[in-house]
């Protein structure tokens, strides 16, 4: 049923493990059961690199180096630590930063705790989103609908949406580590709180129940190919009739 | 309700894990809500997981000796004892853990039984578990009757359901007692999670699954599993019907969370329930007037719900 | 893997009903059960992925680039992925009548 890719055998704290080439650390190493923290990693997306907790280190050829899980892939023989002194060190400064940018996160100040830092020295933005560019990924790669973007101007980075290609699907909205995006309905209306973005929903023609926004049906109804009054009727009511 | 995880029509289901830890080839019947359930219950509690299952259609189709679908360890248990089986898992490992015979890892303990094995036999050994304060999740899946042994009626099904211990005729027509409301009587205990869920709306309950798992303490939810077979419904209607019986309030979402209740989805205003009921076969006989009753009834309990929320608010 | 289940005698039981290989259910090919099978319509599929997560015999499976692929293995047939498909993209046709296996 699979086909045959090519097997890596190395080392994870002391523990032979074995995965598919071209398979980044990370997941590999969550599988086994080790625990290596991460914030902007999931499985269905690519790898952000822009939490900086996953760190781990890995000696290769007799040199050892700090490295990314997320962006890693595994290699033939390479011994991997996941919890040296060194790696504390660079995590604790992750968290540090990561304090920084969403100095108003009561989810992240709570996360941060847990793994023993309080408080950052770094200057403090004033934001509860950790710039993971999860929604980023997500709008881009699995939805389609590109409307967030993040720009990187040196140190100030910001994930910018673009409000006319938004569909309120709220895919973002669920990937968020950090709970910043929300998205509230009001009568006929949906907005994603974040993006500033309001859109008007349908009304069933059976029910009056208000179902989805009218601009992501019209999207669907464009890229599916159906006819122009495909949603008409709300899912429910579509079965019954 | 922050996330509107009942409104995620779309790619949310993307952003799941693809990986299955409850493994295709059981025995349910086609169009089974209760695998589903199962399904996603196991894809939020994952590999540190100890299940306790009692008799019932998923022990059964689950696991046909010598084949099984779980990925996790787990024993069957009798017919009435999930509970008290899950209660002696729970304290043997912490027993175990604390002579340092096994590491120190958070596992999670689930009993898992039907309605009649929860809200029939199984209710003594429930109460004794939830009073005790073991560190575990009881999950009960409700298909609203023994459905198993071929579709007998429980303290679960509906009040006017046709079931072959209450079959619809000429003088009773069928079920005459309402619905027990398992999910109060386990609020009534003082747990700190209660809940109840439906695998129409897949992201609420692998949610409250995955909080049930986390809070220290017993925490129970109540899964309304859907039966084509038993509720004489076609197949592909499962989850549609699932829907409906949130969205009429014949079954509300809602969570009670250290003696809050919060609703889990927003219904602004309820469906009538003869849509609900019109696509089940066990309703069929119902009269104008028994649906009228039923109505009134499923109303002022939503009502009351409505009231318990705004009661325990906090401020 | 375990034995097909018409191959297995009382000498390969584990005493005390103990199973020891966790989802070897995988073996016992449920698509025997079917009466009618899916049809995909890749034209029609937005990659939404809810037929994916609706399916309760795990018989569908998300690809690489987002579109979907019905495992006929363990398929049964339900028709829940038709129902729950949000642009129609599956529908269900007759299973064919097939000689031997």
């Amino acid at each position: 049923m699979m086909a045959d890719k090519e097997v890596v055998r190395f080392k994870i704290n002391d523990t032979e493990v074995e995965a598919e080439k071209g398979m980044m650390l990370l997941p590999v190493a969550l599988e086994y059961g080790f625990e290596i923290p991460h914030l902007c990693y999931h499985e269905a997306l690519s790898p952000g690199g822009m939490c900086g907790l996953c760190v781990v280190e890995v000696t290769k050829e007799g040199r050892t180096r700090v490295a990314m899980s997320c962006k890693y892939p595994v290699e033939e023989g390479i011994k991997v630590a996941t919890d040296t002194e060194k790696i504390r060190q660079v995590r604790k400064r992750a968290w540090e930063v990561l304090l920084a940018r969403a100095s108003r996160s009561e989810v992240i100040r709570s996360m941060a705790q847990a793994a023993g830092v309080k408080e950052t020295t770094l200057e403090k933005r004033d934001d509860d989103c950790i710039l993971c560019g999860l929604c980023e990924r997500v709008c881009r790669e699995i939805v389609g609908a590109n409307a967030l973007t993040i720009t990187r101007k040196g140190d100030r980075r910001e994930v910018v949406p673009n409000p006319e290609a938004c569909i309120a699907c709220g895919a973002c909205v669920y990937i968020c580590p950090t709970d910043c995006i929300k998205m509230e309905e009001k009568g006929d209306e949906r907005t994603i709180v974040r993006w500033n973005r309001t859109l008007k929903m349908q009304k069933c023609k059976s029910c009056g129940r208000p179902f989805a926004p009218i601009f992501q049906l019209n999207w669907i109804i464009d890229k599916a190919n159906l006819s122009k009054d495909f949603y008409e009727l709300c899912p429910i009511c579509r079965k019954s009739s | 309700m922050d996330k509107y995880l009942d409104r995620l029509g779309i790619y949310a289901a993307r952003l799941v894990s693809q990986k299955e830890y409850f493994v295709p080839g059981h025995r349910a019947c086609q169009g089974c809500a209760e695998a589903l359930a199962v399904r996603l219950m196991s894809k939020a509690s994952r590999t540190n997981t100890v299940i306790a299952c009692a008799t019932g259609c998923i022990e059964i189709f689950s696991s046909p000796f010598p084949l099984t679908s779980w990925m996790v360890p787990g024993i069957h248990v009798a017919f009435e004892n999930t509970a008290a089986v899950a209660s002696g898992i729970e304290s043997g490992l912490k027993a175990i853990m604390r002579k340092g015979r096994i590491p120190l890892k958070k596992i999670n303990v689930v009993g898992i039984a039907g309605d009649g094995g929860t809200s029939d036999i199984g209710l003594q050994a429930l109460s004794g578990a939830l009073e005790r304060g073991h560190n575990m999740v009881y999950v009960c899946f409700d298909n609203e009757a023994y459905m198993n042994t071929g579709i007998q009626r429980s303290s679960s099904t509906p009040f006017g359901a046709s079931t072959t211990t209450s079959p619809a005729g000429k003088v009773v027509p069928g079920q005459t007692t309402w619905k027990k409301n398992m999910p109060e009587i386990a609020a009534a205990h003082d747990i700190p999670y209660v809940a109840t869920a439906c695998p129409s709306y897949p992201f609420d309950l692998m949610e409250k699954v995955r909080k049930a798992a986390e809070i220290e303490g017993p925490a129970y939810i109540h899964i309304l599993s859907v039966c084509p077979t038993g509720w004489r419904l076609p197949p592909e209607l499962s989850i549609h019907a699932g829907r409906l019986a949130v969205e009429t309030g014949v079954f509300p979402l809602y969570e009670v969370e250290r003696g809050r209740y919060k609703l889990s989805i927003d219904l602004p205003e309820l469906r009538p329930v003869q849509e609900y009921f019109r696509i089940q076969g066990r309703f069929r006989h119902l009269t104008e007037e028994m649906v009228n009753k039923i109505q009134r009834r499923v109303r002022e309990e939503y009502e009351k719900l409505k009231k318990k929320v705004m009661m325990t608010r906090e401020g | 893997m375990a034995k097909p289940e018409n191959e297995i005698t009382w000498k390969d039981l584990n005493v005390g009903f103990v199973v020891d290989e966790p989802g070897n259910a995988s073996v016992y090919r449920t698509g025997d059960w079917r009466s009618q099978r899916p049809l995909y319509n890749r034209e029609r599929c937005i990659r939404c992925g809810t037929c994916y997560i609706y399916c309760p015999d795990m018989a569908i499976k998300i690809l690489e680039d987002g579109y979907i692929e019905h495992d006929l293995y363990y398929c049964k047939g339900c028709g829940i992925c038709v129902q729950e498909c949000p642009t129609g993209a599956i529908t269900m046709v007759e299973e064919e009548e097939k000689d031997g296996d």
